[in-house]
């Protein structure tokens, strides 16, 4: 199975009319089993077409006309109207939202973020690229072209959770040249606050019997590693996990951003020395290098349990 | 939100040392923000009386500076009490952040916070305000975010993750890079080779190393358009000046044919991340 | 008409060249604005050239065989869109 997403999963995407959504619209009707995107929605071009995709004003018009609930909507409108379009999926009813947007003011994601946990929702995102079912489906631009995609990403029974967009693909393919497929990949978005974190996700692939270990991609800055170890320690997770961890130069360079917007040294608990700590107290390895992963996710799969 | 009856020390210190002289509470960012939750903020250190009327008014009218313009931390610090029982700010400290510089123009002019003051740590150097204006040129990408050290190894690397990655791998393997940047979203050959032009023109700068994690938005074949022709417009030829080439992903094929026919080395998926570094570092 | 830049070379057959129609066509199909219209002519904006992302959009707006993109890095040419 998969997590947050399956071949029955519906969505739309919001902004669909944008040069990217266009591609990124092409590129989920082209990837596996070829995603049911049942319409897009750019104010004022109710009535056009993105590669057969029917286009409405409104996520209520488009409600109407699949004539029942829609599973999901990936956002790709600019950042001043993406808290709008976020609360419009909500209130129709859209209980998984994608935002691909960068650059959304904080307050705006913190308001988006309480609607959500308020309404049931989730949120993935911002600035992200999307969530993918390797061989099934793909919500976003995760992978890019489905021929692309198909390159890195092959099914097995890693999860993958990632701060950077990008390197959730390369990690991806490290894994699959190695033989470890995917079950999920998740790219969880690179701003201050977002609204899926490690800790978030964990549930979720522990629920998920195809998945048997785990690998996530870091950063300095924020919490969310932290939070990570914590839930592991207090739930006794089942799944084994190999991080990375990027940006330790920036440990020398407090108050400066690189990467991402919430990619900044602004306390101690923020460095990459003190993250990589805290995830090797809860017995999570971060590996020194990206080609080792699958070595330690292998030595870890073979032990009977997470010690 | 967070009080503390213990002013005039980094809060930090006070959370460490004195846990039960701080008071910390959420409040809804949806809501209006109404007194009850300063108050209970601060009730829970065991203010009580006239002070907790008076103070209470006061972190609730900060609570709403700080959403109300976009802050990372509105703090003030000490707060003082007078003799007949006032509160006056003695100190005070505010973060803006810059997504939301737009909506926060009147505000920024009035307290004359220009254009180029950011919240980096240091002020930009002339090297970094060459690489906003090649990012700045056209709207297709990114290929900035340029930030300088005092090594001699030209760096033009992408993307976010990415470059956050190659740069950690560059100085594993001994190598003192000369610069951080970032390339990202498919920016214009012109873009690219703007970036790669700037690193290559940087006093001491021999060789570049045009790094990336795997790109799925960004083109492969465009990225190496845009490196070469930075060489050729500087008279100098790509073979020599471009120490590796590793980015794999969308185009590459067609990259990889451009690579070929100027002789460029350069490595495929197969090659890792921080194999690409340590080449780049032995070829400098 | 033919035009090479270091990357990309693009002939547009001089029989078709004067169609002002086409030029209009050609300059709004090109994502990468190297189609401009000039004195009802199809001009060739040399800067933007080497932008071309191989979309292969103005061999489809041209009348077939009319239009040819050259990629001068391998001697091939760009094929037309199936």
């Amino acid at each position: 199975m998969s997590i947050l997403i399956n071949e029955d999963t519906t969505f739309i995407v919001q902004g669909i009319t944008g040069r990217e959504a266009v591609n990124l619209t092409r590129e989920c009707l082209d990837y596996g089993a070829g995603a049911k995107v049942v319409g897009g929605v750019t104010p004022g071009r109710l009535g056009r077409e993105v590669h057969g995709v029917p286009v409405f004003d409104t996520v209520k018009q488009a409600v109407d006309h699949h004539g029942g609930p829609i599973d999901g909507s990936v956002v790709t409108v600019p950042p001043a109207f993406t808290k709008d379009a976020v609360f419009e999926a909500i209130e129709n009813g859209i209980k998984l939202i994608v935002i691909v947007t960068e650059r959304i003011p904080r307050r705006d994601v913190a308001q988006m973020v309480e609607l959500a946990s308020l309404r049931g929702a989730r949120i993935i995102g911002p600035n992200c690229l999307g969530i993918i079912v390797p061989d099934v489906i793909k919500m976003g631009g995760i992978g890019g072209p489905a021929k692309d995609a198909a390159k890195a990403y092959t099914s097995g029974p890693i999860g993958v959770i990632s701060r950077s967009g990008g390197m959730t693909t390369e990690m991806s393919s490290t894994l699959t040249a190695a033989g470890l497929g995917q079950s999920t990949a998740v790219s969880i978005g690179g701003d201050a606050i977002i609204g899926s974190s490690y800790a978030e996700l964990m549930p979720l692939f522990e629920a998920d019997e195809q998945t048997e270990g785990i690998v996530i991609y870091t950063e300095p800055g924020g919490r969310m590693e932290a939070e990570l170890a914590k839930w592991v320690k207090e739930n006794n997770s089942r799944l084994p996990i190999v991080a990375f961890m990027a940006g330790r130069f920036m440990d020398e360079m407090p108050g400066m951003s690189f990467g991402h917007a919430g990619t900044i040294v602004e306390g101690k608990e923020d460095t990459a020395a003190e993250k990589i700590a805290r995830l090797a107290e809860a017995g999570i390895t971060v590996a020194e290098e990206i080609s080792q992963i699958p070595e330690i996710m292998k030595s870890k799969l073979g032990a009977p349990a997470n010690a | 939100m967070l009080f503390s009856d213990m002013g005039g020390i980094d809060i930090e210190e006070v959370a460490e040392t004195h846990p039960d002289h701080v008071g910390r509470r959420h409040f809804s960012n949806l809501l209006p923000i109404s007194d009850f939750a300063a108050k209970e903020c601060i009730a829970s250190v065991g203010v009580t009386g006239s002070r907790l009327n008076r103070l209470t008014p006061i972190l609730t009218r900060l609570a709403r500076l700080f959403v109300e313009r976009d802050m990372t931390l509105a703090e003030i610090n000490p707060l003082c009490e007078l003799e007949d029982g006032t509160f006056v700010a003695l100190d005070a400290h505010m973060d803006m952040e810059n997504e939301a510089r737009p909506r926060q123009k009147a505000l920024l002019h009035e307290l004359g916070v220009g254009h180029e003051e950011t919240r980096q740590a240091r002020e930009a150097t002339e090297f970094e305000l060459a690489g906003e204006a090649v990012d700045a040129q056209d709207h297709r990408g990114v290929a900035g975010n340029v930030t300088e050290f005092d090594g001699d190894l030209g760096l033009v690397i992408g993307a976010g993750g990415g470059s956050l990655t190659l740069f950690d791998a560059v100085r594993k393997y001994g190598g003192k890079p000369a610069n951080y940047c970032e390339i990202g979203g498919n920016p214009s050959v012109e873009k690219a080779c703007g970036l790669a032009k700037l690193v290559l023109s940087k006093p001491g700068v021999d060789k570049i190393a045009v790094m990336m994690s795997i790109v799925s938005n960004t083109r492969v074949d465009i990225v190496a358009r845009g490196v070469i022709k930075a060489c050729l417009e500087l008279n100098m030829d790509p073979a020599e000046k471009i120490s590796i080439f590793r980015i794999p992903g969308a185009w590459e094929e067609e990259g990889f044919k451009i690579l070929d026919h100027y002789g460029v080395r350069y490595a495929d998926r197969t090659t890792s991340m921080h194999e690409a570094a340590k080449l780049a570092v032995e070829a400098s | 008409m033919r035009k090479d830049a270091i990357f990309i070379g693009i002939e547009v057959d001089d029989a078709v060249a004067g169609d002002a129609q086409l030029a209009a066509k050609l300059e709004e199909v090109c994502p990468v604005d190297i189609f401009a219209v000039a004195g009802g002519r199809v001009e060739i904006v040399d800067e933007n050239l080497d932008e071309c992302i191989l979309c292969a959009m103005c061999i489809q707006a041209a009348p077939q065989g009319t239009l040819t993109v050259h990629k001068l890095y391998s001697n091939e040419l760009l094929d037309a869109p199936a």
